[in-house]
């Protein structure tokens, strides 16, 4: 089914809504504060086109779908980083993506998966520089090199799905020993914990649980989830090389 | 911080960016000496939705795209579209105006420097951006009254 973005207002106020007004009848909000992201690839290939058609209403679409889910994710994948840098680098990305939309191609992937992955990697690039400034300050004993990747590591997790979070600043080898300690359905799901997923359906899904009751769905999916963070609490000492 | 103060730090964040269009509304408000209620009551929309106008792209081109561009803003917005238009070839204006105005031997820094300072403040239309009238600057405006 496509749909085509156009204003909606309510009839109380006329204040636009920023939807997506479906002909099929199914009406999508994109962008009030307290909604998601669109919601379907088709919904984010159309804001897509629409960036890319020079739709001076687009980017404000893009803002308001993105800022606030994207922030989040970003916070809990990075909990320990400062909230101002944080939001500082989910806006000059979702700036940069309104200015120059080809740099995202919806072929490889959604966009809000691309907006992740570009929002993680511009968040290592700025800690890198942030800890570049700061290396000289630190205690030797809390610095450790790791001359594979010459990365630093500094201290331990205090979460383990911290661990996952920042696997792309660990070297390979680290992260290559903690994945062998979980199969790929595990694996899978410990990486949407470290990337801040929430939604029981999303684990699900992975865990091959959709036939199950809602509230069996979210119980099982709990299990699983404080099963896997146990494993990984006990498992990251020994691939770290403490014990 | 809500989703609606991270809309408005980013409106903030590109003010300067000409790309935006929140650098024209921006600087007609800081022109005007506008507040952020100011400006909305200027536009004729609410002052929660300010910051996803800003956020939208500066309507540009020559006189039907850039028309389109405003028509296109004015609609998902309800506003006049006559209006934002004239705002934004104010803001255009001042900015120009400013650049050629403000820079360079000759221009009205320099004119400046060579004469004393008016012992009343003038109240004349809001021709050049002063100073401190930078994009954001909350001061007291017609919003206010």
């Amino acid at each position: 089914m496509r749909g085509c973005f156009a204003p909606t207002r309510t009839a109380a106020q006329g204040v636009p809504q920023w939807g997506l007004l479906y002909t099929g009848g199914r009406s999508v909000g994109i962008g009030s504060p307290r909604e998601g992201p669109p919601s379907t690839p088709d919904d984010e290939r159309e804001l897509h086109a629409r960036l890319l058609a020079g739709d001076e209403t687009a980017p404000s679409d893009l803002a308001r779908a993105y800022l606030g889910p994207l922030t989040t994710w970003l916070s809990r994948a990075f909990p320990r980083e400062d909230s101002h840098l944080i939001e500082s680098v989910v806006i000059d990305l979702i700036s940069a993506l309104a200015k120059a939309p080809a740099r995202y191609d919806p072929e490889r992937g959604s966009l809000s998966g691309y907006l992740r992955m570009a929002a993680r990697g511009d968040m290592q690039n700025a800690l890198r520089s942030e800890q570049r400034r700061t290396r000289r300050q630190l205690p030797l004993e809390d610095v450790e090199l790791s001359q594979a990747a010459g990365k630093l590591l500094v201290g331990s997790p205090r979460d383990p799905a911290d661990v996952v979070a920042d696997r792309d600043t660990i070297d390979p080898a680290t992260v290559g020993r903690l994945r062998a300690g979980f199969d790929d359905v595990e694996w899978e799901v410990v990486q949407l914990m470290g990337e801040g997923e929430r939604r029981t359906s999303v684990f699900a899904r992975v865990l091959g649980l959709e036939a199950l009751p809602p509230a069996e769905q979210e119980r099982a999916v709990k299990r699983v989830k404080d099963r896997l963070k146990k494993r990984l609490q006990r498992h990251w000492p020994q691939v770290r090389g403490d014990d | 911080m809500t989703d609606h103060d991270l809309l408005w730090r980013a409106a903030r964040r590109v003010a300067d960016d000409p790309f935006f269009l929140a650098s024209a509304l921006l600087a007609f408000a800081a022109a005007e000496g506008l507040d952020d209620d100011g400006l909305a009551l200027h536009l004729g929309c609410g002052t929660d939705q300010l910051p996803a106008l800003l956020l939208c792209r500066r309507p540009r081109g020559e006189a039907q795209m850039f028309r389109a561009g405003v028509h296109r803003i004015a609609d998902r917005f309800g506003l006049d579209p006559a209006h934002l238009g004239r705002i934004i070839r104010t803001a255009d204006a001042l900015a120009a105006f400013s650049g050629a105005a403000m820079d360079g031997p000759g221009g009205m820094l320099a004119a400046a420097r060579d004469r004393p300072a008016p012992e009343q403040p003038r109240a004349a239309p809001p021709a050049v951006e002063s100073p401190d009238s930078t994009p954001g600057t909350r001061r007291p405006g017609v919003g206010d009254e």
